[in-house]
């Protein structure tokens, strides 16, 4: 008797209490992106005023594939303040749905936030450490301003921030022109202090720019200098990314596209002597060609060769560029060379860290297959 | 030709085989990989997870030995012959205490990633309190019956854990290894104390042994048992570094569960891996709390004889509870685990040996005249 | 073990005490006198048919005895009745009563069962069991001639279980042709047919069969130890026997396997276990069962081993839906929509805006509403059973989620749910099914994944801790035997399932040679 009771009382403790985490799935607000912009410049606290804008996205809006459903599929809410943490928090009070980050897919981050010193790290710490962000969210930088990229208005999406998430999606697994980077990555970067490039976006009416890539720097911890989309090319070929994109090249003056199929890359430091450093890069390219303007045969003896040699040739000056503009305008080591050296001559990176391994000039060796 | 009895509560060497890896791997092998990292560089970690598990092989060896001399005698009544009664007693009741801490730690601990990955609101006393009342019903149930249960989850963790490692393999990075043999003698000594830490646990072979069938023939498995967290470790610590680099892994709060993390269905069936895979691993601390439980209750028997086991269930689920929600923050969680674990170490270790000396000298024990 | 409550009645009634002196007595010599004690002990039924005949040169009178529904009519005509009013014309009939009997016993009565019976005991016993009594004046003893005969239904597919493919036959209420089934299923001499009479007021035959030189005799001497035990006024049902032999009534996991089907039974007996047939119900039992066989088809056997592999997979899977989907839907829409893919969750989101009740109560609400509809299927006429299935599932459903009572999402996981809970072989799994779902549920509304995860622990802690006839629920997953998981969720080829499962560790353990295909 006494076994039963208390196990009813129990059991009306849980009835009562329960369901802590409990809420209906209609009654969230799934916010699918967020773009953070910055309001003012440093307070006489030394923070700065953010503007933080969110994208819910509005289930009825959307509809369902038997009844088409009206409206707009999403909402844009903005909110200042000086955390990530106490807007988003904010949020609840503005719309009825209980905000859930959980499905956050893209964050924008102007690139004036960027380049505040130390800023970029601390907004994005709020998202490393929260549970509910995931490793996966993509961060890409607009070029004016942030929120404005949540306005456009796509023609076949209904969701502004999903239709970018797909671009980015496709552009990681196929064409890899731009490289979001994820959280997760970031976390290490940041952890790492070193360097990386971020791509940089701008809206367009109906679609987004692609316009290069910007470099976060280590040793400043902010945005500092930007790639074109050119030395972005350079840049993937040299980490070793997956890249697959046209390469144009002028064969008899008449334009022949050669498209990278797959490249592979292998960076190899020669350290015997720590005051000369010399870095080999070998990039393997494979492709075929794709359109010729004009006849050429390509059957034809030596063909082959010679458009080979023009696709190494144009390589081989993209790279050069890149690792030019950041050896000496950017002055950062976004390849992760340090890295590199730390891992395979640990005594010598012991040696050269305070230099600055961005001062040595790499030997720059290319091989095309 | 095997064959059941009826009421047969005798447990086999696989089964206890099994049990060493579950109470061990518990709730350690969540964060293992982060705390390596803190103290070595590179890879070395390996270097200590092995030195590690070569002590707490020969000490599972030792431990086999002493058992065996006195078979199908309990840890309580082969003590009373090696020593005395009184030091016996407090041995015992020393070995329930650090297991029924150890318990409590793997509960709170469980309380505290399941905030981690899947609640934000539930307090971590009920998910404590309903894991405990499950514990509870277990450990009312059968002593052989727990180590059938232990014997179905083993499977669905290994497999799952196993499954978590390969499906990461496409972002392993083996330059993540290096450099080599760069830490310091310091790291060394952190990681080695870090090591041998996380194999603790593997005391329950005392207490065991004693129900096995055929115990002569057991420790060759009682040496395999041991080695199979040994092997897991390596591989959770090295894939976690492979994966994320020392840096991050060392930042991670469980790495092992970021690991889970990366993972991505394809075709989207399913996000938040994470969560599946911590809800899987409950069933690991499941099986080692449950174990650390039962052997406390089993020592505490064998020195309260008359008393029934579902007394000492009863009296101890309000102190594990109890303890299990005392530290106040996950940083006294921490130290309240490294409390226990090097205790239990240190304890059990010192014990063995000294017990085993003794009898040595002593001849006490049948089996002296046996192994020459 | 075998639980049971003995209630004795401490009164004792007069009339009662001088019917068992009654029962207990010899016969008397005299045969009008054991006549009227019959009929007094019988209460006169109309049904009671005594047809008195004089026999022999003497004309001594005789009778027999039988209930009319009971026997078979044409039987009692040709082979005794006509027989013995033959003896009277017959010159060779001895005068003596004695040698007349046995003369009678010997020569006379063409029926091949016959027995002699004592005491008034045995002969209403004889009569209810459709046995025809001869007696002959100034004997003490009188044949009992196994008429046995009245309506019964032929050889039928079974309705319970069907197959697609193998033997079609399945018993029938009546034991004796039962036997005859699993005599021709199991053609060896060492199948045992140990026979108990259980019941103590309406008495019935029960049939222990096991093949004896394969079963493990722990496992035959328990059955019949705990049949022995049985002590019941009326055994109407097998189903009465499981639930009084089984080892833990408050388990929802059936511990003994019915079938309808002969070949199920047969394949039981040759793999060891024991079977247990009762007068009257198609139903046998078999004991022990485990885990590993509740998901066991005796299809599997017949088709190839890849589609039988195939169709295990499936039913496993198929469980595990019938068991956790609802949960799983709960846990996921309210305390983890993180986990669901952003489109997925969207359009949950979308098709839940307006419903009235949370998720939780809305998956309450459909799973009951399914097991109405199948308890009133069942009930009712098939016809009207088939039109209420339809009416139900496609009328309420539909109205439902136009109404805006449930989501369209939750009608999909009810049907998927409700289609793999009949996924079964057996019926009674499927009913453990749909009482342990609702646990999960529960436990899922509390504690979402969480809360699964301690459902499911629990159940396999019910598990570990259950026992068949001795032999743990959890086998052979755990205790392990992996020489049976050849046979488990995989059904191996035909060539190498040469032994009987390991876990009812069987006298014979190899059933085939190795690798002898041709």
């Amino acid at each position: 008797m006494r076994v039963s009771k208390s196990f009813f009382s129990l059991l009306a403790l849980i009835m009562l209490t329960g369901c802590w985490d409990a809420v209906n799935i209609e009654e969230r607000g799934f916010i699918l992106g967020m773009a953070i912009d910055l309001a003012e410049e440093k307070d006489a606290n030394g923070n700065y005023q953010l503007l933080l804008t969110n994208q819910f996205a509005v289930p009825s809006g959307l509809g369902t594939p038997s009844g088409g459903g009206g409206g707009k599929g999403f909402m844009n809410i903005t909110e200042s303040g000086y955390s990530i943490y106490s807007m988003a928090q904010d949020l609840a009070n503005q719309t009825n749905k209980l905000p859930f980050f959980e499905h956050l897919k893209v964050i924008i981050i102007s690139k004036e936030v960027a380049s505040k010193p130390q800023l970029f790290a601390n907004v994005m710490d709020v998202f490393i450490r929260n549970r509910d962000t995931r490793r996966g969210i993509k961060v890409i930088i607009a070029k004016e301003k942030a929120m404005d990229l949540l306005n456009i208005q796509p023609e076949i999406e209904k969701i502004p921030i999903r239709f970018i998430d797909r671009i980015l999606e496709n552009s990681l697994k196929k064409t890899g022109e731009m490289k979001p980077v994820r959280v997760g990555d970031i976390h290490e970067y940041l952890l790492n202090k070193s360097s990386f490039v971020l791509s940089e976006v701008s809206p367009n009416d109906t679609k987004i720019n692609f316009d290069g890539g910007v470099v976060y720097k280590g040793d400043s911890s902010k945005v500092d200098g930007s790639l074109t989309l050119d030395e972005m090319l350079g840049y993937e070929l040299i980490i070793g990314e997956k890249v697959r994109g046209p390469i144009e090249v002028n064969y008899n003056d008449k334009l022949t596209v050669y498209s990278i199929i797959a490249s592979k890359s292998k960076i190899k430091i020669d350290a015997k002597e720590p005051e000369n450093i010399t870095i080999n890069v070998t990039i393997e390219l494979e492709g075929e060609m794709q359109e010729t303007f004009g006849t050429v045969l390509l059957q034809k003896k030596g063909v082959i060769q010679e458009i080979e040699q023009l696709v190494i040739k144009k390589v081989e000056k993209l790279v050069k560029d890149t690792i030019t503009k950041a050896q000496e305008e950017l002055k950062a080591d976004i390849f992760g060379f340090g890295d590199n050296l730390n891992k395979f001559h640990h005594h010598t990176w012991e040696k050269v860290k305070k230099i600055g391994i961005e001062e040595r000039t790499p030997l720059v060796k290319l091989m095309l297959m | 030709m095997k064959s059941f009895q009826y009421g047969d509560e005798k447990i086999s060497k696989n089964q206890l085989m099994l049990a060493i890896p579950s109470v061990i791997l518990g709730v350690d092998i969540l964060q293992l990989p982060k705390d390596l990292a803190v103290d070595m560089d590179g890879a070395d970690g390996w270097i200590v997870l092995i030195v590690g598990g070569a002590i707490s092989l020969f000490l599972v060896w030792i431990m086999t030995r002493l058992a065996l001399r006195f078979p199908k005698q309990t840890f309580f009544s082969y003590a009373t012959s090696i020593v005395s009664k009184k030091v016996a007693i407090v041995l015992t009741f020393l070995f329930a205490v650090l297991f029924i801490g150890l318990a409590a730690f793997d509960i709170r601990v469980l309380g505290h990633t399941s905030q981690q990955y899947l609640f934000d609101n539930t307090p971590v006393e009920v998910v404590s309190l309903s894991f405990l009342f499950v514990v509870v019903y277990a450990i009312s149930g059968s002593r052989a019956a727990l180590f059938r249960l232990n014997m179905m989850f083993f499977p669905i963790i290994i497999t799952v854990l196993l499954f978590v490692l390969l499906v990461n393999v496409k972002w392993v990075e083996l330059s993540n290894l290096m450099p080599a043999f760069q830490t310091d003698v310091k790291g060394f000594g952190g990681g080695l104390k870090t090591s041998v830490l996380v194999y603790g646990g593997y005391s329950i072979v005392l207490f065991y042994l004693a129900l096995v069938d055929q115990p002569k023939k057991a420790s060759k498995h009682m040496m395999f048992g041991m080695v199979t967290p040994i092997v897991l470790y390596l591989l959770v610590y090295l894939f976690s570094l492979m994966i994320f680099g020392r840096t991050a892994t060392s930042h991670l709060l469980y790495p092992t569960i970021d690991l889970a993390k990366r993972i991505e269905i394809p075709g989207g069936i399913l996000e938040r891996v994470e969560a599946l895979f911590f809800i899987v691993w409950t069933m690991g601390v499941f099986a080692a709390t449950i174990i650390a439980f039962d052997v406390a209750i089993l020592a505490l028997n064998s020195i309260f004889k008359r008393m029934k086991k579902i007394h000492f269930v009863l009296i101890l689920s309000p102190i594990v509870y109890y303890l299990a929600l005392f530290p106040k923050d996950i940083s006294e969680v921490n130290m309240f685990g490294e409390i226990i674990r090097s205790a239990m170490v240190a304890f059990s270790s010192i014990t063995v040996v000294a017990l085993f000396l003794i009898a040595k000298l002593r001849k006490v024990g049948g089996n002296d005249n046996a192994s020459k | 073990m075998v639980r049971r409550i003995f209630r004795k009645t401490n009164f004792q009634h007069k009339e009662n005490q001088q019917k068992q002196n009654t029962l207990q007595s010899n016969l008397d010599s005299n045969i009008d006198l054991t006549l009227q004690k019959l009929k007094k002990l019988l209460d006169e039924p109309n049904d009671l048919v005594i047809r008195e005949i004089k026999i022999g040169k003497k004309s001594t009178t005789s009778a027999i005895i039988y209930i009319s529904g009971l026997i078979d009519r044409q039987l009692v005509q040709d082979s005794i009745l006509v027989n013995l009013q033959d003896i009277t014309t017959n010159e060779s009939a001895p005068e003596e009563n004695k040698k007349l009997f046995n003369q009678i016993q010997q020569s006379f009565i063409s029926i091949t069962a016959v027995e002699i019976g004592q005491t008034m005991d045995d002969i209403a016993n004889g009569i209810l069991a459709g046995k025809t009594v001869f007696m002959l004046d100034g004997q003490e003893k009188a044949l009992l001639m196994d008429t046995k005969g009245g309506e019964s239904r032929s050889i039928q597919q079974p309705i319970s279980e069907t197959v697609v493919r193998g033997p079609r036959t399945g018993f029938v209420e009546n034991l004796g042709t039962n036997l005859s089934l699993l005599r021709r299923a199991v053609q060896t001499q060492d199948l045992r047919f140990k026979a108990h009479q259980i019941g103590k007021r309406s008495k019935r035959s029960l049939i222990v069969a096991y093949v004896d030189g394969i079963v493990n005799p722990t496992i035959a001497d328990e059955v019949n130890r705990r049949i022995q035990s049985i002590d019941m006024d009326d055994v109407q049902e097998s189903g009465f026997i499981e639930q009084w032999i089984e080892d833990s009534f408050l388990s929802p996991f059936p511990q003994l396997d019915n079938t309808e089907r002969s070949d199920k039974a047969a394949s039981a007996l040759m793999q060891g276990k024991v079977v247990i047939l009762l007068d009257g119900t198609p139903f046998v039992l078999i004991a022990p069962v485990v885990l590993g066989d509740i998901l066991k088809s005796p299809e599997d056997y017949y088709e190839r081993w890849l589609i039988g592999t195939f169709l295990r997979i499936l039913r496993y899977f198929a469980a595990i839906i019938a068991l956790i989907l609802p949960a799983l839907y709960i846990s996921l829409v309210t305390i983890h929509p993180g986990m669901l893919p952003t489109d997925l969750a969207l359009s949950i989101a979308a098709s839940r805006e307006g419903v009235p009740f949370p998720p939780v109560v809305e998956a309450f609400l459909m799973v009951i509403t399914m097991e109405l509809l199948q308890e009133a299927g069942i009930r009712l006429p098939t016809p009207i059973g088939t039109t209420i299935g339809i009416v139900g599932g496609l009328v309420i459903g539909e109205a439902a989620v136009s109404a805006g009572v449930v989501s369209p999402i939750m009608v999909i996981i009810i049907g998927l749910t409700a289609i793999a809970a009949f996924a079964n072989p057996t019926f009674s799994i499927g009913i453990t099914f749909r009482i342990i779902r609702f646990g999960f549920m529960l436990a899922a509304s509390f504690f979402g994944l969480y809360g699964i995860v301690l459902a499911y622990i629990m159940v396999n802690i019910h598990l570990v801790n259950l026992r068949s006839f001795g032999i743990p629920y959890s086998t052979p997953f755990s205790p392990t035997f992996v020489g049976d998981w050849k046979d488990l969720i995989v059904r191996a080829p035909m060539t190498m399932l040469t032994e009987r499962p390991r876990f009812l560790s069987p006298e014979d353990l190899k059933s085939a040679k190795k690798g002898e295909k041709n």
